[in-house]
């Protein structure tokens, strides 16, 4: 992955503007709206991941065969018949609400994994931590653990395998049977390793008052110029959402609302899906020409 | 600083008390040295320095740390003044980032952020953790993570370290770095260290002070140059020689040698005894051809030329081989090769020693001779089963106690007669009796191992040495052939590493053979007849032990390197303080 700016901001900023797009992507069915939203996250896919990303795309053609051809044929609602299977219409508008669905979840899925890219372990942490310090501290304890509990499985399983145990002379019951054996030898590692890591955390002083906790962040100036202008945008697209402007209809007739009202609403979600992915780009490229 | 009065504890349920009548006192500043087999009681006596880590159990007399009584002070100042680092590595690390685990402490203090800040950059500075400061921990050597450990403790900024056998899971190379850096928190800060430690070659050189332990006793507290001095008085005045002195750095061995030989010879007895044992190699060679030049006037050392023949090649022809290896290669990674076309053939019967630096692929190998692995090139044939013995052996068990852990072996050998394992689970579950020929095995594998008296505890129990052997004793009932050790000696003090020889021999003499892979020298050139070097992913050297040691110059033994001029032919401790008193005996008879 290319070290990118946005990465670099402190998770406050990096949070309010995922929550955002994902928000803005899910509350809303308005198709242009959508294809802004899918067009944003697959743009700041391309910059962070290139031609990587796309491969995680592969399994989306399912969804549009389950959404367009499977569901319309037990979703009969709409008045624009276009083929008929057991004496049951399936609808134009049927197949066009499955389209926009399909674009709904793959935008959601899309921006899903630009955020998990923006949002590493110690943002979480720090997110978690800021709100409830010892569930911090619990994650940071997860996160050590799981990886090492994978390790010394593996590990169990190689000395089980270097007895000459390996799974292929076994048969299923015994692999059962072995499996068994090897998860209550590694519980009752992790129960001594958890009994040595108290010690180790009560020597160095938990739980003798109230923790502080450190992080690594700074909020800059820029932090607040994206905050409040974040918050704007979402201020005023939330006016309109509430305000029900960018509603779209799909049964039983397709109704689009389109009015000028519609049309700014639209221009505020533009600015908010391109910001960040706009502004990484021109970086990208200007850094690109500072190398050459 | 630290004043221990007449402390005694013993652990609950146990006749004997785990330490007897303790008094001592550390001054302020000093680096002090606590030495002792495994079992007489060093860690006890650490953990009671700690008010977090006193055991439960009866405890009399006093330890009063800056005059004040270590039971009456309170948690905020014991956890900052005092820290400590054990053996184990991963379970004290807490965290999952390098970062957080520096500041874990000072957050449970409640420390604001920008002074922890200031503290973090210090220490982080301070250790050179700042190449892996941005690290996950996982992603650390054994090595880093101990240095972690010790700089998680001083960012709490300790007045005092208690250091329980830190470097017994890492190798030579992180032993030695933790322990300069160790040294010089006591050089910088003057911070008060005690450290308990097994490998005292590395250790003696930077005490101010060593304190013994025998069986829970403390027999004294001296200079590190007075030890020998010091340890022959107590065994005359004891009877019989402690266990420690056979662990003791070769140059403290030689002063106690040459002192013991030496009772009738007045004169260089008091100059011998004027100067202070050598605890460098560099001032044990000196020390060493000023004995020389003292006893051996009229017997010149004998200068036999090292024959370089090559045994190999003539044994190949007679000798029958457990395992050949040709051209095998293999990697974790596409592209990253460990092992490139490596040939081994491995006589049968014999002890063979494979040497290496950290992440030459050694371990990888044995995985590969004992079919963990698969090469992805090349082939492995073995003469017989092959298992292996991983580092930690607490990995194999899966039992509850240790008489049934041996018994479990029967399971799967009746699984390679063709039944099922649980064929036999259901008529052992019935009545116990029907099996007296697989319990008298145990027993007695028990008993060869004295295991007996553990053989209904719980095999994770077992200290180091004792799960080893446990481990051992299932390898040899599961009648293997071809035995691979991944570093045997790892922990253990010497006269483990003695108990574990004893117990290779005895196999050898049965017939099997075995494999070590070891960062150990001086215990491969004791202990094996062939000695290999692993490196770039080839053997390099392989030769018998003996011209091994002897054609290197710096990846060879203390005693080596220390007497490869005035006596050539001695590679171990033990070659070389015959050879001394087969001179001195011969100077007798000239005089």
């Amino acid at each position: 992955m290319k070290k990118l700016k946005w990465n670099q901001r402190h998770p406050i900023t990096i949070f309010l503007h995922a929550s955002m797009m994902l928000l803005g992507t899910m509350l809303t069915m308005h198709p242009v709206m959508l294809f802004l939203s899918l067009i944003g996250a697959f743009m700041y896919g391309m910059v962070i991941e290139g031609k990587k990303w796309w491969q995680q795309f592969r399994w989306c053609i399912w969804i549009f065969a389950i959404e367009m051809l499977f569901f319309p044929c037990f979703r009969h609602n709409g008045v624009t018949p276009i083929a008929s299977i057991g004496g049951q219409a399936i609808t134009l508008e049927s197949v066009l609400y499955g389209f926009f669905m399909s674009i709904l979840l793959i935008s959601s899925y899309a921006w899903f994994r630009v955020i998990s890219f923006w949002i590493d372990e110690e943002r979480l942490l720090y997110l978690f931590g800021s709100i409830w310090s010892s569930f911090g501290l619990l994650l940071s304890m997860i996160f050590r653990f799981l990886p090492m509990l994978r390790q010394r499985y593996r590990e169990i399983q190689e000395v089980q395998r270097g007895l000459g145990r390996g799974n292929k002379n076994l048969s299923l019951p015994e692999q059962i049977y072995l499996f068994g054996k090897n998860s209550s030898t590694l519980i009752s590692w992790a129960l001594e390793h958890t009994i040595e890591t108290t010690i180790s955390m009560e020597s160095r002083g938990y739980g003798i008052g109230k923790r502080t906790t450190f992080h690594r962040f700074v909020f800059r100036l820029q932090d607040v110029f994206w905050c409040i202008g974040m918050i704007a945008l979402e201020m005023i697209w939330g006016l309109g959402f509430i305000k029900r402007y960018y509603v779209m209809y799909y049964f039983p007739a397709l109704e689009m609302q389109w009015n000028s009202k519609t049309q700014f609403g639209i221009i505020i979600y533009a600015i908010g899906m391109f910001s960040v992915a706009v502004t990484e780009l021109c970086v990208f490229m200007f850094r690109k020409k500072e190398v050459s | 600083m630290i004043k221990v009065e007449k402390l005694s504890f013993g652990y609950p349920e146990e006749a004997k008390n785990a330490l007897q009548d303790i008094s001592f006192q550390v001054p302020e500043g000093s680096f002090v040295v606590l030495c002792g087999q495994s079992g007489s009681g060093k860690s006890t006596l650490l953990r009671h320095l700690k008010k977090e880590q006193i055991p439960a159990g009866k405890k009399t007399g006093s330890v009063r740390i800056a005059g004040e009584s270590i039971v009456h002070m309170s948690d905020r100042n014991s956890c900052q003044w005092i820290g400590y680092v054990g053996q184990w590595v991963e379970e004290q690390i807490v965290t999952d980032q390098v970062w957080h685990e520096l500041a874990f402490g000072l957050e449970n203090l409640g420390i604001d952020r920008e002074e922890m800040q200031i503290r973090v950059a210090e220490m982080a500075e301070y250790f050179g953790i700042s190449n892996w400061f941005d690290k996950k921990i996982d992603r650390l050597s054994g090595g880093q993570k101990q240095i972690l450990n010790l700089a998680a403790i001083t960012v709490m900024q300790p007045k005092i370290l208690l250091l329980d056998e830190p470097t017994a899971q890492l190798d030579p190379i992180g032993a030695e770095r933790f322990l300069q850096t160790v040294k010089k928190l006591n050089e910088d800060f003057g911070i008060t260290v005690i450290l308990s430690e097994q490998r005292l070659e590395q250790a003696l050189p930077l005490a101010d002070q060593v304190l013994i332990l025998h069986k829970g006793r403390l027999l004294g507290q001296v200079s590190p140059q007075k030890l020998p001095t010091f340890l022959i008085e107590k065994e005359k005045e004891y009877g019989r020689e402690f266990p420690i002195s056979a662990g003791m750095p070769i140059g403290i061995r030689l002063v106690k040698k040459a002192l013991e030989l030496d009772t009738d010879y007045s004169l260089p007895s008091a100059k011998l005894s004027s100067v202070l044992a050598p605890l460098t190699i560099k001032d044990g060679k000196e020390w060493l051809s000023n004995w020389c030049q003292a006893f051996c006037q009229h017997s010149f050392p004998k200068t036999k030329k090292i024959l370089q023949e090559n045994h190999m090649k003539a044994e190949k022809k007679n000798k029958s081989f457990a395992l050949v290896a040709k051209e095998i290669s293999f990697g974790y990674q596409r592209h990253d090769t460990l092992l490139k076309d490596l040939w081994v053939s491995i006589p049968k019967g014999c002890i063979y020693g494979i040497l290496g630096g950290n992440g030459a692929g050694k371990s990888t190998l044995l995985k590969l001779f004992s079919g963990i692995y698969k090469p992805q090139h090349g082939k492995i044939r073995s003469n017989g089963t092959c298992v292996y013995l991983p580092q930690n052996p607490k990995l194999m068990f899966t039992e509850l106690t240790v008489e049934e852990e041996l018994m479990e072996v029967f399971l799967y050998n009746r699984k390679k007669q063709g039944n099922s394992i649980f064929h036999q689970t259901s008529c052992q579950n019935k009545d116990n009796q029907q099996l007296p020929e697989q319990l008298s095995q145990v027993k007695k594998i028990l008993k060869i191992l004295h295991l007996e008296e553990q053989s209904q505890s719980n095999p994770m129990d077992l200290s180091g040495g004792q799960a080893q052997k446990l481990a051992f004793g299932k390898l040899l009932l599961m009648e293997a052939d071809l035995i691979c050790l991944d570093e045997p000696t790892k922990g253990l003090d010497a006269l483990g590493k003695k108990e574990l020889a004893k117990l290779l021999q005895a196999c050898q003499e049965i017939g099997k053979t075995i494999i070590i892979v070891s960062h150990d020298i001086s215990f491969c050139a004791n202990y094996t007849q062939y000695c290999s070097l692993l490196f770039q992913g080839r053997f390099v050297a392989t030769a018998k032990t003996k011209d091994f040691f002897k054609e290197n110059r710096f990846y060879t033994t203390q005693t080596r390197k220390l007497a490869s001029l005035s006596f050539p032919d001695c590679l171990t401790d033990e070659d070389l303080l015959k050879e001394m008193e087969e001179r001195m005996r011969q100077e007798k008879k000239i005089l």
